[in-house]
């Protein structure tokens, strides 16, 4: 099957601006590190979030993330796109997070909490082409929590990542440390899930 | 490409990450086949609502609240160091920086070891029962110095807990 990028393919990653300013920060330049965590931080945030359901966890884990990217600053040498180097620490911290509270509640605190039905303004979607889709309804949230929540680690972070973050197939075979074989049939298996869980849904 | 071929391709097809030819197949057979578009349509629904999810904002800060943990994380000297920093990598200042640090420091270390020298030879001079007492009330002014260390150095403990709890 063609693809793009193919992981065989040796790479000059320099042509990454992330790279670049990860290479700036790396001689001391702090404005570039800020840079990547002001661009960055609050896709991680959410990543983070939908994954563990938990808003303090998720700035927790986001947080810890960028510390773990400025502690390696002085031994950086970009083996992959910034992004991808970047959810593998994430998807770690929440895997760790996952294993050390196995029987806390995915909750997802706070999002279900409005009465009127709506979703609190602060959780318009930056990334929703079409603006009805700017709100959705308690029901739909919960039952996408409840989906999420119910399929195996690996198909989780797999379209999460696919879905919202808009990683490569290739990408998420990096993150998740598989072929881009195993990458597809996690997908083909999620979305099976999802089509039988979400189809019951009203439009 | 038959319906099976068909529906096992339709998640991959959604997400253009099939081949040119494989797409354009999947592509010609939900045209002509409603049983596999109405399969194409259930998924695409799930699909697109899991995408309707929407992004949370974290809190506002979260960049002074990185580099306030950032610098928690360091030992007390580096702290140190940085605050020093503005002062140190100056290009000019620098040598001269260090000079006069290295000119104060052994400079006090060799007077303080005059002065202790003196006073320890003045006192053994002329020793007396009292004398004896007096020394010891030396030694335990000298102790003393050696408390107040030992709180400086618990306050750095205390100030490197703090993220555990700040954070
Ligand atoms: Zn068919």
């Amino acid at each position: 099957m063609a693809n793009p990028n193919s992981p065989d393919t040796p790479k000059d990653y320099s042509s990454d601006p992330d790279v670049l300013l990860m290479l700036e920060a790396q001689k001391g330049n702090t404005a570039s590190f800020e840079a990547l965590l002001r661009k960055y931080f609050s896709r991680i945030f959410n990543f983070a979030y939908r994954y563990l359901g938990s808003r303090e966890s998720a700035e927790d884990i986001a947080q810890e993330t960028f510390i773990r990217v400025h502690r390696s600053l002085a031994s950086y040498s970009p083996q992959s796109k910034f992004q991808t180097w970047l959810y593998v620490i994430a998807r770690n911290l929440c895997l760790n997070e996952l294993r050390n509270n196995k029987n806390r509640a995915y909750s997802l605190d706070g999002m279900l909490e409005t009465e009127d039905g709506e979703m609190p303004a602060q959780f318009a979607d930056h990334n929703a082409a079409d603006p009805a889709n700017e709100l959705v309804n308690k029901e739909t949230l919960a039952k996408l929590i409840e989906v999420i929540e119910s399929l195996p680690e690996n198909q989780r972070t797999a379209v999460l990542l696919q879905r919202f973050d808009g990683l490569s197939y290739d990408e998420i075979a990096k993150v998740l440390g598989c072929s881009l074989q195993a990458v597809k049939s996690l997908l083909n298996r999620a979305k099976e899930s999802l089509k039988d869980k979400l189809s019951s849904l009203p439009e | 490409m038959d319906c099976q071929q068909t529906k096992q391709r339709i998640p991959e097809w959604m997400d253009s990450a099939l081949s040119a030819e494989e797409a354009a197949a999947v592509g010609q057979h939900l045209a002509r086949c409603s049983e596999c578009r109405t399969e194409f349509k259930t998924y695409a629904k799930a699909w697109n609502t899991l995408k309707a999810w929407p992004e949370a904002e974290p809190d506002p800060g979260y960049v002074s609240r990185f580099w306030t943990r950032l610098s928690l994380e360091k030992p007390w000297y580096e702290r140190l160091l940085e605050n020093l920093r503005p002062v140190v990598t100056d290009k000019w200042f620098a040598p001269a920086f260090v000079t006069v640090a290295m000119v104060i420091l052994v400079g006090s270390m060799t007077l303080y070891n005059t002065s202790t020298v003196v006073k320890t030879e003045s006192v053994i001079s002329s020793l007396s029962a009292d004398d004896i007492e007096f020394v010891e009330n030396i030694e335990l002014a000298e102790n003393l110095d050696v408390i107040q260390n030992i709180d400086l150095l618990e306050d750095l403990d205390v100030i490197e807990n703090l993220d555990e709890f700040n954070v």
